[in-house]
């Protein structure tokens, strides 16, 4: 038989586990509030820092686009000249630049540098009319 | 014009400033002695427009990336002058991107069209925190629902320990009176007539208060559990209020009680169950017995209130303090007043008294001043005209 004494001694004991399971639990809870605090706060620096790279990768993808395009189309236009036609006569070049002018209109200029000319340094460039040369 | 830019590559790009603006020129070396050198080779620069046209192509291009809130707006400096914007450019640049080595002479800045890095990290910050906390506040009211339920659950199981006690006790004194004065009947020992009448009445008043007891417990049961079942019929309660009056006003008498009954004329007939009625009626006026102290004065009121009738019962006993006011009607409650634990009781009278008017969707209100005594009254709902009881 249980007596009146051993139940308030059983209350007591229920209370007391009670009240360290809700302290335990505030407890936890302020342990992960400030750790999770922590954590956003790292998280907004690195947030900051994300959105800043994306702004400079896509500027330089901008960039890398231009020089694409740039590269392509005077690539094209550069691969039919050799060293060989920097000697080569100024009408024939002439002709050549006019035909570059037609078909990529973009292009503005067109010349030809040749640094290791006996005579010096010889270059052609297209003009409105055709082609100079300058040595 | 600058010298072609050294490199891997045959083909290599630069950028000059010139009187028309920037010019962009691609060479390709046709004949070089060594990796550094460049002996022999062409070239062609690209007219301004078509490079501010692929530059605004490129800049549209990622200013609309796909799935994202956040759109970013680029604008293209030369020497800090905006040479080219897209259209939500708002002037203030988040970054600055210089495109050395193949256009040096640019810069490209960027930003967030309508919002600012600060603002969107800050933003982020502020909605995962608001979730964080009111998680935590979740998981707080959850905590505190709990610890509110276990120790709710905790008092009752130590009012439901003490109840047995009580009632253990209660019926422990009728019945040891009863033993007693039925075994000095039995044994003969009584014989004058005053006497053994007199014996027969204590053994008949122990037995009614014993089965008043049982009553009180059982009915409460029944209550607690939905299984009592309310016969309503019409009644009038200030008929009621008197024939449980009269009831008790032999035995209030003896005990030295002074009871005053008013009624108001003209009552209108309420809806209600006539036994659970007086049983609510009686266990009220036991109350105000038993707390009555020194001061053995009890009112008995029916009057009617916006379209209500309303029994008011009275006492000058010991009052109840107002911090325990609400808590007497709960089950097995019973007050801290030393006072009030001297007066033995189970805690179920006034509990049973809540569920009887609540079942007759009346209510039970409470006034009192400690020391001064306390009143209650059963407010219960007119019967509607043209209405049966259901």
């Amino acid at each position: 038989m249980i007596s009146a004494g051993q139940t308030a001694v059983r209350t007591t004991t229920q209370m007391r586990v009670l009240v360290l399971s809700v302290v335990m639990v505030v407890v936890c809870a302020a342990i992960l509030g400030v750790v999770q605090y922590r954590s956003l706060v790292q998280l907004e620096i690195r947030t900051r820092i994300t959105f800043q790279d994306d702004l400079v990768r896509s500027a330089q993808s901008i960039a890398g686009d231009v020089e694409g395009e740039v590269r392509t189309i005077g690539a094209a236009v550069l691969a039919s000249f050799h060293k060989e036609d920097t000697n080569s006569d100024v009408r024939d070049l002439a002709r050549r630049f006019q035909e570059i002018h037609r078909r990529q209109p973009e292009i503005d200029e067109v010349f030809l540098f040749a640094l290791d000319d006996p005579s010096g340094t010889s270059a052609v460039f297209s003009t409105r009319d055709g082609a100079d040369r300058c040595t | 014009m600058s010298q072609p830019a050294p490199g891997s590559s045959d083909f290599r790009i630069s950028q000059s400033a010139a009187p028309g603006g920037t010019r962009i020129y691609l060479f390709r070396v046709l004949l070089a002695a060594g990796p550094q050198d460049t002996r022999r080779f062409a070239g062609v620069t690209f007219s301004s427009s078509f490079v501010q046209h692929s530059l605004m192509r490129s800049i549209m291009k990622a200013s609309n990336p796909a799935g994202s809130d956040t759109k970013p707006v680029f604008a293209v400096f030369e020497g800090g002058r905006q040479i080219l914007a897209a259209p939500r450019w708002s002037g203030r640049a988040e970054s600055r991107t210089s495109l050395a080595p193949w256009l040096p002479l640019w810069e490209i800045a960027g930003a967030y069209s309508g919002t600012t890095v600060e603002d969107i990290a800050r933003g982020q910050f502020r909605r995962d925190l608001l979730i964080s906390l009111l998680a935590l506040i979740a998981l707080g009211v959850a905590a505190f629902a709990t610890f509110t339920m276990a120790t709710r659950e905790t008092r009752l199981a130590r009012m439901k320990s003490a109840f047995i006690s009580n009632v253990s006790h209660e019926m422990k004194t009728p019945l040891a009176l009863i033993s007693m004065y039925a075994e000095t009947l039995e044994s003969g020992r009584v014989s004058a007539p005053e006497k053994v009448r007199d014996y027969y009445r204590t053994i008949l008043r122990e037995s009614r208060k014993l089965a008043g007891m049982v009553e009180n417990v059982l009915d409460f049961a029944r209550l607690e559990s939905g299984r009592a079942r309310m016969q309503l019929e019409a009644i009038d309660l200030g008929e009621l209020a008197s024939e449980v009056v009269r009831n008790c006003s032999e035995r209030l008498r003896l005990e030295g009680f002074h009871l005053s009954l008013e009624i108001e004329p003209g009552l209108p007939p309420i809806d209600g169950d006539r036994a659970a009625l007086s049983q609510a009626l009686l266990n009220l006026l036991d109350n105000a017995v038993k707390y009555s102290a020194g001061t053995k004065e009890i009112g008995v009121a029916v009057l009617r209130a916006d379209g209500s009738v309303v029994v008011e019962i009275t006492d000058q006993g010991i009052g109840i303090d107002p911090s325990e006011q609400q808590r007497i009607f709960e089950q097995f409650y019973r007050a801290g007043d030393p006072m009030t634990q001297k007066v033995r009781g189970a805690g179920l009278g006034l509990a049973l008294v809540r569920h009887i008017v609540a079942a007759h969707r009346g209510r039970i209100e409470l006034r009192s001043t400690p020391g001064m005594g306390s009143a209650f009254s059963v407010v219960l709902p007119a019967h509607a005209a043209g209405a049966s009881p259901s």
